[in-house]
């Protein structure tokens, strides 16, 4: 599957759209099973709430917006999309890349 | 350039996000003290407190003399609580911890229920002396008890990385704030311990922060740790994939189900286990015990667990269950839902008598920083509270983790609070602070080594070979030898990012070296222990040995390096016992026990 990411780096003010392909069809997985594997495997210096959550759509706390629309990454399942397009939450200020304040 | 951006004066500072910290908070508050809590997440509810199942309780004689509960059961007297508490720990609790447990906590709760009132928290009352909810209601009241409490200061997403001190006395610490990077420096007269325990294992049921920086902090500041190597684990989903790590199997456990092994043989439990898993508290340890000894002989799925047969109870019978779970469940969680996410796949694959591979995840470390009734590490100016603390469940937790946090955080902000009346703010020990300074910061200046991300992911990867639920001579050692390897790895860590703001790699290099303390402690402590007892179970060393190992394996540095002593359990009332039996199960299940916690159970 592809996967756009929507990246800013807060130093330099850039930001810019980063493409990633996750093989998806192994096992069912959530958006943020999808940044998991990004994070861990193709991509250390990606930022996505990571602290403190409870990966269980309780605390609120890794809401991202997923094809355009708010939702929280630990249980939004990815298998109904053809691909993703995330992006920060809406309307808040962008600390960097998908997490924000 | 001087990299501490802020430094910030109180007289206790209490160190994490959930009800040890904000209990800590609030009576150094109400002593008169200043108090500031520094959450690493949101404040109240980032701890695990937020993902707790079941329910929790008290003696039912407290609970009807103190709090005036009608529906207690006063039978479950302080006594008997005190006596299962003992039993369960396998004799290895500190008995003057295990009183301060059964003393403290109808005070603490007396506070917690009027904030749980105020809050709007349901809790749904529960026998002999209980309250059940789920986690999002069992933290409302702590955020109830800030936001009733403005003077209580708080810093959230803050991680405190490192304690300060002046001669041999605890200070202050430095912290992190993890969205703008920037450093923090607190200095205190008191600093208070309530970070949690830690988790090391990769399947995960516990929120994403369970990294042992509390413990591994004060052992760096000279506290000594202990009992690492018992870890509480429990059914834990493997399926649907992306559910992986939800606790609905074990809240399904009272649907009726056999257990399975991958090639569809049942996994057969003695019929007393079988009453213990049914009718005490002990099912996790049951679990534990079977479906681990299936999992280690090779048995397991591929998903690493084994398997929950449902094909063994009628459809009126699943249905009935399901149905009165979810109905119970409605007052917390949407019909039909548990925490976020829908049971239906799940509902689907019981009904279609289809197979449910469970794991079994760490929710709960037994092993901590030592501390005695009044919660003090023996280093002046450092006490500690809740999971982060060891003592109270020695070996295995069947009493309540909520409680132990509330009760100890309330000891642990009044003795704070106390220290502070008779000591004033002192300057960390020159170079100190620079020091920790420089260390945080060093990663980013290195060009090569092992990435934070590659090793944190190791030190996991180890963990699970050798201090996952059976363990073995052979498993064990080699998880040593590779957290040995890693721990050399670990003096040049690299960062691809090198931005400080929200630096997910930064946090897990800082949390590695946690990590790597927590987990040599427990490796070292669970290959010593030739023997089985609690959690901590042995292929090669079945039996439960009072005669060799009713000890504790205590971990303090010295000279820079980790060593290892033994000490006996404190014995205030009940005598430790000798001899051996044949395994964890049959400990529990010996009528010369005489354990019995509110029910009755009849050994064949």
């Amino acid at each position: 599957m592809k996967v756009k990411i929507s990246r800013f780096n807060p130093e330099e003010q850039r930001a810019w759209v980063q493409e990633y392909e996750v093989d998806t069809s192994a096992c069912s997985m959530t958006v943020m099973d999808v940044l998991e594997y990004i994070g861990n495997y193709l991509d250390h210096s990606l930022a996505y709430y990571k602290h403190s959550v409870c990966n269980h759509g309780i605390c609120g706390r890794c809401s991202v917006r997923v094809n355009g629309k708010t939702k929280l990454a630990c249980i939004e399942r990815v298998d109904g999309y053809e691909s993703l397009e995330l992006e920060p939450a809406s309307n808040r200020k962008v600390v960097r890349d998908l997490v924000v304040l | 350039m001087h990299k501490i951006e802020q430094i910030i004066e109180t007289d206790v500072l209490a160190i994490g996000g959930s009800g040890a910290a904000v209990t800590a908070a609030y009576y150094a508050s109400k002593q008169g003290v200043k108090a500031l809590l520094v959450s690493k997440g949101k404040a109240g509810m980032s701890g695990n407190a937020i993902m707790a199942g079941g329910g929790c309780g008290i003696d039912g004689e407290s609970g009807s003399q103190i709090l005036g509960i009608g529906s207690a059961d006063a039978g479950f007297t302080k006594k008997k609580l005190f006596d299962c508490l003992v039993k369960e720990s396998f004799y290895l609790a500190e008995q003057n911890i295990v009183q301060q447990y059964v003393d403290d906590s109808p005070i603490v709760l007396k506070d917690y229920l009027s904030w749980a009132d105020r809050a709007g928290s349901k809790f749904m009352p529960i026998q002999p002396c209980g309250w059940q909810a789920s986690g999002a209601h069992f933290v409302k009241p702590l955020q109830q008890a800030l936001k009733e409490n403005p003077e209580i200061r708080v810093i959230e997403d803050t991680a405190i990385v490192e304690l300060l001190k002046t001669d041999d006395r605890v200070t202050g610490a430095i912290g992190i704030n993890i969205y703008s990077g920037q450093l923090i420096q607190i200095n205190a007269k008191a600093v208070v311990i309530a970070t949690g325990g830690y988790q090391p294992l990769s399947l995960k049921n516990t929120v994403s922060d369970m990294t042992g920086d509390g413990p591994a902090m004060a052992y760096r500041a000279g506290a000594t740790l202990s009992d690492m190597e018992f870890m509480l684990a429990f059914p834990t989903a493997l399926v649907p994939e992306d559910m992986r790590g939800s606790i609905y199997p074990y809240l399904f456990r009272r649907v009726p189900h056999r257990l399975m092994d991958k090639n569809g043989d049942e996994i057969e439990l003695d019929p007393d286990a079988k009453k213990l898993s049914t009718e005490s508290k002990l099912n996790k340890l049951v679990n534990c015990f079977y479906m681990g000894r299936a999992i280690d002989k090779g048995l397991g799925g591929p998903h690493g667990g084994a398997f929950w047969d449902y094909s063994i109870a009628t459809q009126e019978e699943k249905r009935t269950a399901l149905d009165q779970f979810y109905k119970r469940f409605s007052l917390w969680h949407r019909y039909g839902y548990y925490k976020g996410e829908s049971l239906q796949r799940v509902d689907n694959m019981i009904m279609n008598n289809e197979p449910l591979e469970v794991g079994l995840g760490v929710e709960y470390s037994m092993g901590g920083i030592v501390v005695n009734e009044n919660m003090e590490t023996g280093v002046d100016g450092l006490f500690a509270a809740g999971e982060a603390t060891t003592g109270t469940f020695g070996a295995c937790r069947v009493g309540d983790g909520l409680i132990e946090m509330l009760c100890q955080g309330m000891k642990a902000g009044v003795m704070a609070a106390g220290y502070c009346k008779s000591h004033s703010l002192a300057a960390p020990d020159a170079g100190q602070a620079e020091r920790a300074e420089r260390k945080l910061l060093r990663y980013f200046d290195n060009t090569e080594g092992i990435e934070a991300i590659d090793l944190y992911r190791g030190i996991e990867e180890a963990c699970d070979i050798g201090l996952n639920v059976i363990r073995s001579e052979s498993k064990i050692s080699e998880t040593l030898s590779r957290l040995n390897k890693l721990k050399d790895l670990s003096q040049n860590i690299v960062l691809n990012e090198k931005s400080r703001q929200y630096n997910l790699e930064w946090m897990r290099a800082i949390q590695a070296e946690n990590m790597l303390i927590c987990c040599e402690a427990a490796a070292r402590a669970a290959l010593e222990r030739k023997e089985s007892r609690g959690c901590h179970m042995r292929s090669d060393y079945e039996e439960v040995n009072h005669d060799h190992y009713l000890h504790h394996y205590d971990f303090k540095l010295r000279d820079g390096e980790m060593a290892m002593t033994i000490r006996k359990p404190t014995v205030t009332k009940m005598p430790l016992p000798a001899g051996k039996k044949e395994n964890v199960i049959r400990y529990f299940t010996d009528p010369a026990l005489e354990y019995n916690r509110a029910f009755k159970v009849n050994f064949s």
